[in-house]
């Protein structure tokens, strides 16, 4: 911005200059727009997010809005070890008449009459030498929510609490239950 | 190395792969800048990698499978086909593969025990060196992998075109098998197929005919006598059907209203057998023949009541000979005691006839068995013939021969899972000399690599069929998996090898194998009085979850007709002594009578490439994972001999090479050897390993010693000498009074609760002058278990069982010489004080309350749990070993090594307890895995845990029921009162105060009489 009168720039040259001014202003305003709204989404949305699975299944959807219970599909929570994840049989109790052009469902029908499987990414998950046994903690009358979180609100279910051991100690604790060591490992 | 070096002399890779010290270019390698930068950059992508898991993928069913629901654990019930005895067993299933083998408590043959070959069937199943594909020998004379389809079109075409015999043989098989086999050695000629089996008990049936007219093995219920005499039968180990002997005998031998059954073993060799017998008179190969005439002799001579002696008064003046010669090996006092107890006893019984032993001298012993079963009214009580043994259909050792000498080029032979070629050695040339030779089976095995085409076969736990062991004993065996590889049923191919050859036994398009197994137990549901209300399905699917169809109606008609026909033929020639050996110079060669013998463990050498058969000792002796010549201290001395030197021995068939074990269990002029080692094929375990019985046995008549079928051998000293690789380093006792009897006489006289007092493992049993510690308080259970040592065999399935269900590794021989074999639970053996009597220790962690253990664990990895229990957590360990250490009944392991479980041997571990890996403590835990599910499933049935409802494996499996596992705070439970009431009751080092959990009951030393 030197004063030299030789060099002033003609009044185009200086419209130029405001319209490049203008530009850098709104591709800033732009990118500040971009970078909240990306910020918000990671904060807000994304934690609420999980891993991309095979076929999109909202846990929102099927126990917050349909209000299914978790046992329907996840019976053997109840009596062993593992929860599991359902066969699509389970699915095609509804999806045999509902909604059954919707693209992924069509999808899942897709797999369930041609006899192959979906292969679902795991979310919730302990060491290898810690034995987890469902079927007594809901048992002793353990909400599912307690370690698995609100899943009404999730789309995509994420892992709502760290499994480490002094999350599972102090549930004990607080509880009165065992402080065994061979209760989960072995 | 002159291939390695440089045209121009110098020597490359220095400096290849890596920067020169000084960080110039050096030849074709990297500067210092270069390899900082790679090393960087391989840095930042591994640091910038997303954290990734392996496994993390759930695989949905997409129709559930209310059999096997994911994660839970399903029990299939078929039938062991590891030997001919055919045991029950419920195989555990988890997520599409099986993981153990228990017994089926439903099965009239094994009531719920199992031995430790039946416990193996899993390392058969996923043996690493099984058949994947088909072979055919190719053009450069190697066998080939080709499809299964070509390999049965090939062998079809091959048999199709035989223009001589067709020659089938297989291991024994009864019920739909072997009437496919038939059916197709029928197609192709009038020769009936061979069912061989190594040990085929030929003296046996050859006596039962001469004396009842039937050439059959009978039923035995050892469980209705109170004596037994064995004369060089070792029915606890290997011969017809040892879990089933095992109970009985437990229940025969069990002291109950002040007394206890007798038996008597009169054998060359002391054999686990011969080690539980409350007698036991060591003399040469075939004088037990002598042995059995003198029995005989004082049993006819007493009982004149018995109506049938009649006609065996005429064999005294034979008898009388025979007897006195017996007195030449066996004090007269002591037979004379022997045949008078057996004359006195109730109901006693002989058994007779050494496995894969023939000749005369066994035959003659057979022979004056039946007599003596005859004559003291055994048939049709303890033995007996209205259910005849399915060996008795085995071909016999003649029949073999036979068959194979005089096979050409034109003949072809079908070999069916049987191995001919190492288990008669000596016949390998006359099958070698077939034109065709075809081998339908699971291991690359001898016969495997003669043959011309390998047809790879389903494992029996992988396929349908049926076995019937006894007469009216229909086992069924199921698939307890899906097949492992592309394989098939052995009946689907000998179906499709019959269509192959343009020959079909079954029409086109008719269902295969599984289709004729239905239809014959259609039939046996007609014959069985119909299939009942629910129809053939029901029928069918009541006999899958039993595990069989047992018919349980006696067959006394058939008994009844079986008055002995008298046609002894005991020979009157004189029997030699033992062998009289020339005197040789010491160190030269010297002749010895052999002896082989089968132990539990290797049997005929089928599953020698178990890691689990090989690490677990072989019983008695202690030794793993090779075979010996036991040798008599006289004899060594005459060969110069040291224990574990090698000796070879020649017979008139062959030569083998063996380390000696030393000691006095044998007979001086005798050497003997296990079968089952030497393969040199079979797989990474089994080939190269030890020697061969077999061949040494070949043909018994060229240089038969004088009294036995056996062959004598010439001994060599070879210079060499070997370690073995032992797992019980002394089986003296050294005056700490471990293994204890008592007296029948002193046990008379107590009363229930008397006896030693025990500390209990309980707060009760808290001294504050003796303990360093408080004591532990338990709240709702305190383990404890209860191990009858008079029940105990010796068998060491509780040790196999256990290696199954706690991932337990194989460390193989080297690790085992550095005392490094890894199982939780041992069976040593010990002698008594004055050596006179021996027995079995099975030694569990004791779960001692003030466990010397727990307070030396500077990490807190070795802790007491709630229930008693000393936990160990493998995931705290830091591999300190002060545990270990301060353990005074070393039942603690040592991971020194990162084991590597080779593929598929993998899915065989338990998805329920941690594989550990190198520096990490371990041990015994009761199953921990067993009391939470047994604990989980009863609350969440609320109800209370059942007494007996929880089975660690050793519990289990054990054929006798030596185990009580259960709960010290349930006043009423089994274990409870044993320990309350039981007189034999003691803890092991009970002085030291550790107050074990474990608890044993003496066994008894039967000095009445």
């Amino acid at each position: 911005m030197s004063g030299q009168p030789a060099d002033r720039p003609g009044l185009a040259e200086r419209r130029t200059l405001r319209l490049r001014r203008v530009e850098v202003f709104l591709a800033a305003l732009g990118a500040l727009f971009v970078s909240l709204g990306a910020i918000l989404y990671y904060v807000s949305y994304r934690s609420q997010i999980g891993i991309e699975q095979p076929i999109p299944f909202s846990h929102r959807f099927h126990v917050g809005t349909k209000q299914l219970s978790c046992v329907m599909c996840h019976p053997r929570a109840l009596d062993s070890a593992q929860a599991g994840v359902p066969p699509l049989e389970t699915c095609m109790l509804c999806h045999e008449h509902v909604a059954i052009h919707y693209p992924p469902i069509a999808e899942l029908r897709e797999h369930y009459f041609s006899g192959r499987p979906v292969v679902w990414k795991q979310v919730n998950d302990v060491p290898d030498f810690v034995y987890f046994v469902h079927g007594i903690h809901l048992e002793r009358g353990t909400d599912c929510g307690r370690c698995h979180g609100d899943v009404r609100g999730m789309d995509r279910v994420v892992p709502a609490r760290k499994f480490d051991m002094g999350f599972c100690m102090e549930c004990h604790r607080d509880n009165g239950a065992t402080h065994d060591c061979f209760t989960c490992h072995r | 190395m002159p291939a390695d070096r440089h045209p121009d002399g110098d020597v490359p890779g220095r400096g290849d792969g890596g920067a020169g010290p000084t960080g110039k270019k050096a030849g074709r390698g990297i500067t210092r800048k270069e390899f900082l930068l790679l090393g960087a950059g391989v840095g930042a992508v591994i640091a910038l990698q997303p954290w990734r898991r392996l496994g993390d993928e759930l695989v949905s069913q997409v129709r559930e499978d209310e059999r096997a629901p994911p994660g839970t654990w399903r029990l299939f019930a078929t039938t062991c086909r590891e030997c001919p005895a055919g045991c029950g067993m419920h195989l555990m299933h988890r997520d599409g593969r099986i993981t153990k083998a228990e017994g089926n408590p439903d099965h009239p043959v094994s009531r719920g025990g199992l031995c430790p070959r039946g416990q193996a069937s899993l390392q058969g199943q996923y043996d690493p060196d099984r058949l994947r594909t088909a072979l055919a020998r190719g053009a450069g004379g190697c066998l080939e992998p080709v499809p299964l389809a070509d390999a049965v079109a090939r062998a079809g075409l091959r048999l199709g075109q035989a223009g001589g015999r067709v020659l089938v043989i297989s291991d024994l098989q009864t019920g739909t098998l072997a009437e496919v086999v038939r059916r197709f050695s029928g197609a192709f000629g009038d020769e009936p197929p061979l069912f061989h089996e190594a040990f085929s008990y030929g003296p046996l049936r050859e006596a039962h005919r001469a004396v009842f007219g039937r050439a059959e093995i009978p039923r035995y219920r050892l469980e209705r006598c109170d004596f037994i005499l064995s004369l060089s039968a070792d029915f606890l180990e290997c011969w017809v059907s040892p879990v089933e002997f095992a109970w009985q005998f437990a229940r025969m031998h069990a002291y109950r209203d002040g007394g206890i059954g007798r038996m008597a073993c009169v054998g060359p060799r002391l054999s686990m057998t011969g080690g539980n017998a409350d007698d036991f008179l060591l003399v040469p190969p075939g004088a037990d023949r002598l042995v059995a005439a003198a029995v005989l002799k004082a049993v006819i001579e007493r009982g004149g009541a018995r109506a049938e002696h009649a006609g065996l008064h005429g064999l005294l003046p034979q008898l009388a000979t025979a007897a006195h010669q017996a007195e030449k090996h066996v004090p007269r006092e002591r037979i004379g005691r022997l045949a008078e107890r057996f004359a006195k006893a109730r109901r006693p019984v002989a058994l007779a006839c050494p496995v894969g032993v023939d000749g005369p001298a066994a035959r003659e012993t057979a022979t004056l068995a039946a007599l003596l079963n005859a004559a003291c009214g055994s048939v049709g009580e303890a033995v007996d013939f209205s259910r005849p043994h399915a060996l008795s259909a085995a071909a016999t050792d003649e029949d073999l021969e036979r068959a194979l000498s005089g096979l050409g080029d034109r003949d072809a032979v079908v070999v069916l899972c049987a191995n001919p070629a190492y288990t008669a050695p000596h016949l390998a040339d006359g099958l070698r000399r077939a034109g065709t030779v075809i081998r339908i089976g699971t291991m690359p095995d001898e016969t495997a690599a003669l043959a011309d085409l390998v047809l790879p076969c389903d494992y029996p736990l992988e396929s349908w069929g049926d076995y019937e062991p006894y007469a009216g004993i229909h086992g069924l065996m199921q698939p307890t998996m899906a097949p492992l590889y592309g394989t098939k049923s052995a009946g689907d191919l000998l179906l499709d090898l019959a269509a192959a050859a343009g020959r079909p036994l079954i029409p086109a398009g008719a269902g295969g194998f599984h289709e004729l197994l239905l239809e014959r137990w259609r039939h046996l549901a007609g014959e069985a009085g119909g299939p009942g209300p629910g129809g053939f399905e029901s029928f069918w699917h009541e006999s899958l979850v039993r595990g069989g169809f047992f018919e349980s109606a006696p067959r006394e008609a058939r008994v009844e007709p079986m008055v002995p026909e008298l046609r002894p033929a005991p020979s009157s020639e004189p029997a030699a002594p033992a062998p009289a050996s020339p005197a040789s110079p010491e160190g030269g060669p010297v002749r010895a009578e052999f002896w082989p013998w089968a132990g539990i463990l290797l049997f005929d050498g089928r599953l020698s490439n178990r890691g689990w058969i090989q690490e677990n000792s072989q019983r008695l002796a202690e030794i793993t994972w090779t075979n010996w010549f036991d040798v008599h201290p006289t004899l060594a001395r005459r060969l110069g001999l040291r224990n574990g030197d090698i000796v070879s021995a020649r017979s008139a068939s062959g030569e083998v090479e063996a380390p000696a074990r030393l000691n006095e269990e044998i007979d001086p002029g005798t050497v003997a050897m296990a079968f089952g080692q030497g393969h040199t094929a079979l797989g990474r375990n089994a080939a190269g390993r030890g020697a061969n019985a077999f061949a040494l046995l070949a043909s018994p008549d060229a240089g038969r010693s004088t009294n036995a079928a056996l062959p004598l051998v010439t001994l060599a000293k070879t210079g060499r000498s070997m370690a073995f690789a032992t797992t019980a380093p002394t089986r003296m006792q050294h005056g700490r009074d471990l293994l204890r009897w008592i007296r029948l006489s002193v046990l008379r006289t107590m009363g229930p609760g008397e006896g030693v007092s025990l500390t209990m493992p309980l707060p009760g049993g808290y001294d504050p002058k003796r303990d360093l510690y408080p004591p532990h308080q338990y709240k709702r259970h305190r383990w404890a278990m209860a191990i009858d040592l008079h029940k105990c065999i010796g068998c060491g399935a509780c040790q196999m069982a256990c290696y199954a269900e706690n991932n337990i590794p194989v460390m193989g021989e080297e690790q085992v010489r550095n005392g490094r074999e890894m199982s939780w639970l041992r069976v040593p053996p010990y002698w008594s004080e004055d050596r006179e009597r021996i027995g079995w220790l099975p030694l569990p962690c004791q779960h001692c309350d003030a466990a010397p253990c727990e307070p030396v664990c500077p990490v807190f990895a070795s802790v007491h749990n709630e229930e008693g229990l000393n936990a160990q957590i493998y995931n705290r360990c830091v591999g300190t070993r002060y545990c270990n250490n301060n353990c005074p009944y070393k039942v603690r392991r040592f991971e020194w090594l990162n084991v590597e479980w080779v593929k598929p041997l993998d899915m065989q571990l338990n998805p329920e307890v941690t594989v550990r890996c190198r520096g990490v403590m371990e041990k015994c835990t009761f199953c921990i895995q067993r009391i939470h599910r047994a604990e989980y499933q009863a609350a969440i049935e609320k109800r209370p845990l059942r007494d007996g409802e929880i089975q660690p494996a050793c519990v289990q499996s054990c054929p006798t029921r030596a185990f009580v596992f259960g709960d010290l705070l349930d006043p009423e439970s089994e274990v409870n009162r044993i320990i309350r009431t039981d007189p034999r009751r003691y803890q092991l080092l009970q002085e030291l105060n550790t107050k074990p959990a474990v608890f044993y009951l003496m066994r008894i030393h039967n000095d009445e009489g």
